[in-house]
């Protein structure tokens, strides 16, 4: 394969890694819109997700059918941390007391999830469908590819409609801008948060059941490496920026595999930090982030 | 007339509760310590190892035990966290006093339990732990893991003389396992020894899911044949990954590879993958058989990974040198008794493995032999 | 006015007691069983020393975080100081002290470097940061062949015994229980909790966070070097991501407010493996489920400073000798000098135009008032004054000096102090510690004065200072409470009360009514003229309530648009045609 090709293939293959990291990485922005919270827990969301989409595709259904146990499955997840890690801690509490318990929540699904459903990575199946290979200019994709790529770029494309055009979409923003505000509205961040968890947690499963299919592998301790390349992508995107994140996530699954393609793997998540933490020396709030204005 | 009664019974009375007395000083129980992952990412090997060692000794104890006294394993969690290994080995050592330990599972928690195994004058063999030098310079430490620089050169041979056509080699490998570093970096030196060019070398850190770059980046020059050197999940991965994108050769494996778990996870694409072993769980010997039957029996399990079979072996060995060494298990001869286990266990020659005779070289690695054996048709098989 | 308050205030005291008992429980049972005293549960050797270096990478994890800094790169930095040291000490045969002060040292160092970049990001930012630093270390070291990469590093001589750790952890515990009980630490507590006001009581943030983030990277180092040679093999993962949560855990749980709730955490954290051993495989479960519980009985951590009782303030203090009167400055200027002259100055931010071309002049002595209709410009020409806004042209001179410019921690020093808006109190510092840190510039301990103990003749006297403040302002009775548990009345009287402890000649007030009822307000009122007479200060301020300035000042200046469209005394201003402009509109106009 030419020089050119290979570079177009990693390419695609970095977007690809890229686009399974926005669909975690937008969940987490916008619980921290919402609740100033860093959901620690995102990872082991996402895992679960995956699970379930396993478990889905042994049962003889198809991807439809997985995609939706991912999201349930993950969306119900995350409700629970919400109610039982999160709303108990009062609101005057540090914020980073927030992450912590949500550290702890991680703690106790990945457990869980050892003893009861994969101490060992199990294979993920790939629907025969998906696994058609089809040529894209020098370059030859799976189907697969394709479908992801497509998949993340509607929900995306779909939650922020939803944001910014949907009676919900404004309850959230009104919740992130200023809870207190938004109560005096009539709006009861009560339902709003949950809902809020309840869709990033939904996105994180279906990129669960994605990336089981695409690296057609999954094991109980994926959730770290992909919680954490997220929460660095959406710092780097700027806190609360749904188009940073997803422009952040492209950015680093492009680094790493370009790092691993023409320097070498074992520096993979290195390069990836070293861009992060040169772009945030740049712009201190995130590529996309609001400058924090200091109102006096 | 009664007193006389009684002071006879008294006399009974305190005969028979010295008699257990002596007995139970005589009879002591031999402590070997097991220092196994039960928790956190080493569980899926420490679990069924614990179990392998667990069933050694019951065959141990059936068989008389060892000079009358019984033995007893105690086990220690080590969480995969390097304090809670430290404190629990300290425990054994101290606490539970044991005379030998078998694990750990890694060669960085077996380096930094050397010394202090060394220092209490007992010993400790890892049934897994491959790291180079891992056991130079420390009397108490053995490993029941042959040297990988042996046994390469005679996969290449017979690899070489099966498929004359191969030229180049390309080889991943894992560079955070200390055995797939090793086996990774022999495939790399010795591979031009039979005339083959080494194309391409990749590494990667294990933990990452995602192969497909390296994988492109390996299969780009088009080897003949890639070795991949990592661990059974890994591997299969890998090997899966290989067949994706196009590739239909053999597949050379290394040590940590061969297991049930390969071949789950792998499916069909890791048929035609060889490797030099010192077990699988097809070796047609006498011990191998008895031992396959025996341990499916006792414990439900149908597949036996070679991490198993060698821990079973660490506790015959040791049992093995505590007989040697006429240990009594008495407390006040600890010291005594764990240097001359020590010295036993360094002695072993020609002790009946699972394969074939195992023993310790000038090193305490140790020395047995390997078989080639490949993936074919869904299971792990001699040539 | 005080109903149901001595309820609430039994409630917290019976908390606070119920906590203290379960401290002292929990601690006793820690040193029993650490003495080897509790029934078949026997420590071994290694849970002593691993315990104090958990403590002391605790705190390393602690320090940056109490001035506000979270810094996850600390993992990084103990396998820095431990890879150092353990290959001095193999590779060049170094003694061990050397080896483990020059792997501290050069970690410190480390930390210093990474510490000025690091002032550019906030939050979870730093976190991030922070966090990709430590693991760009880790993997650096991973693949360094030449301390054995990933295979690890073994053969590392056998140094550190059980009192080496002790002892590094009680001369580290010791030092910075004397550091931050005094100036330094109220000036951290300052930065991590208001910025904004730390910089206006002239506190040099930056400086403050420099220091407490080299200090963590020294003591990640010191402790990566006593680790390295008590376990005498090291390798890249154990400094990873599993053992920063672990530390991170320790000092959200043990509490975040002093370092010995970090240590705290650490130790009884740290033991609750061993002791639930028996439980073996749910004990990582049982960690998780308690970890949050824990969370969310006590969100502040365990260990808080009211359960210490520590303050920031000395538990007897020197009375100033003389009386009030000569609190004043020592030297009355002329009234007719000037105090404050702003000439020409113009700011806009990107498209808005805030000020354009104000001239006006504050007389010494004299209340000065500022007013205008909202968004006419007076905060932003209040921050230009105290410096947390720059001019894009104009002068602004304080008694002969120019000042445009200069940043806050200046200003103040200068001699100008500022309320704000919002106020902006530490509310969970007492009332006398509020005014304690109004006069950090009057004050000059240092990092080694404070850790020598020389500092406390300055604190007593400080003290004794504010609290003759806090008598003045009839806030006394309330010095030990803590400042969020007033009034507002009262809170907007501490606020001034801590401007005025720095002894500036200038006061310059943000709307110091607003909000306030009637009897409140004339109050206040007496109190600016008492100050202004008897402490003889400037003020200017700011002020919406039209009563209130045209009474008591003698001098106002209106904006509006950020023009200055009259100056002069109430009665002129009042007649003023641009200013009645301002305020009402003309006639004909359709929106003014």
């Amino acid at each position: 394969m030419d020089a050119f090709a290979f570079f177009v293939q990693q390419l695609g293959n970095g977007f690809i890694l890229g686009s399974a990291y926005a669909l975690v990485a937008i969940g987490l922005t916008l619980v921290f819109g919402v609740l100033n919270v860093i959901n620690l827990a995102q990872g082991e969301i996402f895992m679960v997700g995956a699970f379930a989409g396993l478990a889905c595709f042994e049962a003889g259904f198809g991807v439809t059918a997985a995609l939706i146990a991912g999201a349930g499955a993950s969306a119900l997840l995350g409700l629970l941390i919400e109610r039982l890690a999160l709303r108990p801690l009062p609101v005057t509490a540090d914020p980073h007391i927030g992450m912590v318990s949500t550290i702890g929540a991680a703690i106790i699904i990945q457990q869980l999830a050892t003893r009861f459903l994969s101490a060992r990575q199990r294979p993920y199946p790939t629907p025969a469908l998906l696994s058609e290979r089809v040529a894209i200019g020098p370059v030859s994709v799976d189907l697969l590819n394709l479908f992801i790529l497509v998949l993340a770029a509607v929900l995306t494309i779909g939650l922020t409609l939803v944001v910014r055009h949907t009676k919900v979409g404004v309850a959230i923003r009104a919740v992130a801008e200023s809870p207190r505000i938004a109560a005096m509205m009539g709006i009861n961040s009560g339902v709003v948060v949950p809902i809020v968890f309840a869709l990033s947690s939904a996105m994180a499963g279906v990129a669960g059941v994605l990336v089981g299919m695409y690296f057609n592998n999954i094991g109980p301790f994926i959730g770290i490496p992909i919680g954490l390349k997220a929460l660095a992508a959406v710092i780097l995107g700027g806190l609360g920026s749904v188009g940073g994140a997803v422009a952040a996530s492209l950015l680093i699954g492009v680094a790493e595999v370009m790092t691993v393609a023409y320097i070498s793997s074992s520096w993979r998540d290195a390069v990836a930090f070293a861009i992060i933490i040169g772009a945030l020396l740049l712009r201190p709030t995130g590529l996309f982030g609001s400058k924090a204005a200091h109102k006096v | 007339m009664k007193t006389s009664r009684l002071l006879r019974w008294s006399a009974r009375g305190l005969a028979a509760v010295l008699a257990v007395l002596a007995g139970e000083l005589q009879a002591a129980d031999l402590k070997i310590g097991l220092l196994l992952s039960q928790t956190g990412p080493l569980s899926s090997y420490g679990v069924p190892m614990k179990s392998a060692a667990e069933y050694a000794v019951k065959l141990i104890n059936d068989a008389g035990g060892i000079n009358g006294n019984k033995l007893v394993v105690v086990l220690e969690d080590d969480t995969s966290n390097p304090s809670t290994f430290l404190n629990g080995l300290n425990r054994l050592l101290e606490g539970e006093k044991v005379l030998a330990l078998v694990g750990p599972i890694t060669s960085g928690f077996f380096q930094a339990g050397g010394p202090i195994v060394h220092e209490a004058g007992a010993s400790m063999i890892s049934p897994t732990a491959t790291a180079p030098q891992l056991t130079v310079g420390n009397p108490a430490a053995f490993r029941n893991n042959p040297s990988e620089d042996v046994n390469i050169p005679a996969l290449l041979e017979l690899v070489k003389k099966t498929n004359p056509e191969i030229r180049t080699i390309a080889v991943i490998y894992d560079n955070k396992e200390a055995a797939d570093k090793v086996i990774g970096g022999l495939y790399e030196k010795l591979a031009p020894t039979v005339g083959w060019q080494v194309q391409n070398v990749a590494t990667f850190l294990s933990g990452q899911l995602n192969y497909s770059d390296i994988v492109a980046k390996t299969l780009r020059g088009k080897p003949d044949v890639v070795a991949v050197a990592a661990h059974a999940e890994d591997a299969a991965n890998v090997a899966r990954e290989l067949r994706r994108q196009g590739y239909r050769n053999l597949i050379l494996g290394g040590t940590p590879t061969v297991s049930q778990d390969y071949i789950k996870i792998g499916g069909e694409a890791v048929n035609g993958t060889y490797v030099v072993v010192p077990y699988y769980q097809g070796a047609k010997t006498e011990q191998n058989t008895r031992f396959v039957a025996g341990y499916s029996k006792a414990t439900g399990r149908s597949a036996v990974d070679p991490w198993e079979a060698s821990t079973f072996e660490c506790i015959g060995m040791i049992a093995q040198a505590m007989r040697a060494a006429g240990v009594t298990g008495d407390p006040a001869k600890l010291a005594a008794e764990r240097k001359a286990v020590q010295a036993k266990l360094a002695e072993t020659r020609g002790y009946p493995g699972l394969v074939g005779t195992i023993g310790f070289d000038k090193d305490r690695v140790a020395t047995k032999p390997a078989v080639i054996i490949r993936v074919r048709d869904g299971s792990w098989q001699a040539l | 006015m005080k109903t149901g308050r001595a309820p609430i205030a039994s409630a917290a005291a019976r908390n606070l007691r119920v906590a203290r008992g379960c401290g002292i429980a929990l601690a006793s049972l820690l040193a029993l069983y650490l003495a080897g005293l509790l029934p078949g549960l026997a420590p071994s050797s290694s849970v002593l020393p691993q315990l104090c270096i958990s403590a002391l990478m605790a705190i390393a994890v602690w320090l940056p975080f109490a001035s506000g800094q979270l810094s996850l790169a600390q993992g990084g930095f103990m396998a820095t100081g431990a890879y150092l040291s353990a290959w001095l000490t193999v590779q060049q045969h170094w003694p061990f002290a050397a080896a483990l002060l020059a792997g501290a040292g050069a970690t410190a160092t480390l930390g210093l470097v990474v510490s000025y970049p690091a002032l550019r990001l906030r939050g979870v930012y730093l976190a991030i940061a922070t966090l990709g630093l430590g693991e760009v270390i880790r993997i650096f070291l991973l693949n360094l062949d030449a301390t054995g990469g990933a295979f690890g590093f073994p053969g590392i001589p056998y140094h550190t015994r059980l009192w080496h750790l002790l002892l590094a952890l009680g001369v580290t515990a010791g030092l910075l229980f004397l550091l931050m009980r005094g100036r330094i630490g109220r000036a951290v507590w300052a930065v991590r909790h208001d910025e904004i006001a730390a910089a206006a009581l002239g506190i040099e943030t930056t400086r403050i966070r420099v220091l407490t983030f080299t200090l963590g990277a020294f003591v990640a180092g010191l402790a990566g070097g006593l680790q390295a040679h008590y376990v005498r093999f090291i390798a890249p993962d154990n400094y990873g991501m599993a053992a920063l949560i672990d530390w991170l855990v320790f000092v959200m749980v043990g509490g975040f407010e002093t370092f010995v709730g970090a240590v705290a955490g650490a130790f009884l954290l740290g033991t609750m493996p061993e002791l639930l051993r028996s439980f073996s495989d749910w004990r990582p479960l049982v960690n998780g489920v308690l970890l949050v519980a824990l969370l969310i009985l006590r969100p502040r951590g365990f260990v808080t400073r009211e359960l210490l009782g520590w303050t920031f303030a000395p538990r007897s203090f020197d009375l100033p000798v003389s009386d009030v009167d000569s609190a004043a400055p020592p030297v009355h200027e002329p009234p007719s000098r000037e105090a404050l002259r702003i000439e020409g100055v113009s700011k806009s931010f990107g498209g808005v135009t805030a000020l354009v071309d104000v001239t006006m002049s504050v007389r010494h002595g004299a209340i000065h008032g500022l007013i205008g209709p909202n968004g006419a410009g007076k905060t932003t020409l209040f921050n230009a004054i105290a410096g947390f806004a720059s001019i894009d042209a104009g002068r602004i001179v304080f008694s002969g000096l120019p000042i445009q410019g200069l940043r806050p921690q200046q200003i103040a020093r200068a001699g100008i102090a500022r309320t704000f808006q919002n106020i902006r109190l530490y509310r969970d510092l007492t009332v006398l510690e509020n005014v304690m840190l109004g006069g950090y510039v009057r004050t000059t301990s240092g990092v080694v004065r404070c850790v020598v103990g020389l500092d406390r003749a300055e604190e007593r006297q400080a003290a004794g200072r504010a609290l003759q403040l806090l008598r003045g302002l009839g806030l006394a009775a309330r010095a030990r409470d803590s400042a969020g548990a007033l009034s507002y009345g009262d809170q907007r009287r501490l606020e001034i009360a801590r401007a005025l402890a720095a002894e500036p000649e200038l006061l310059i007030l943000d709307e110091p009514v607003a909000g306030m009822n009637d009897r409140e307000r004339t109050a206040l009122a007496g109190l600016l003229r008492s100050i202004r007479g008897d402490f003889g200060k400037t003020i200017l301020l700011i002020e919406h309530d039209m009563e209130l300035v045209m009474s008591l000042c003698e001098q106002v200046t209106v904006l509006n648009f950020g023009h200055a469209v009259a100056s002069g005394s109430p009665a002129e201003v009042q007649a003023h045609p641009a200013v009645i402009e301002a305020y009402l509109g003309t006639p004909s106009a359709v929106g003014a």
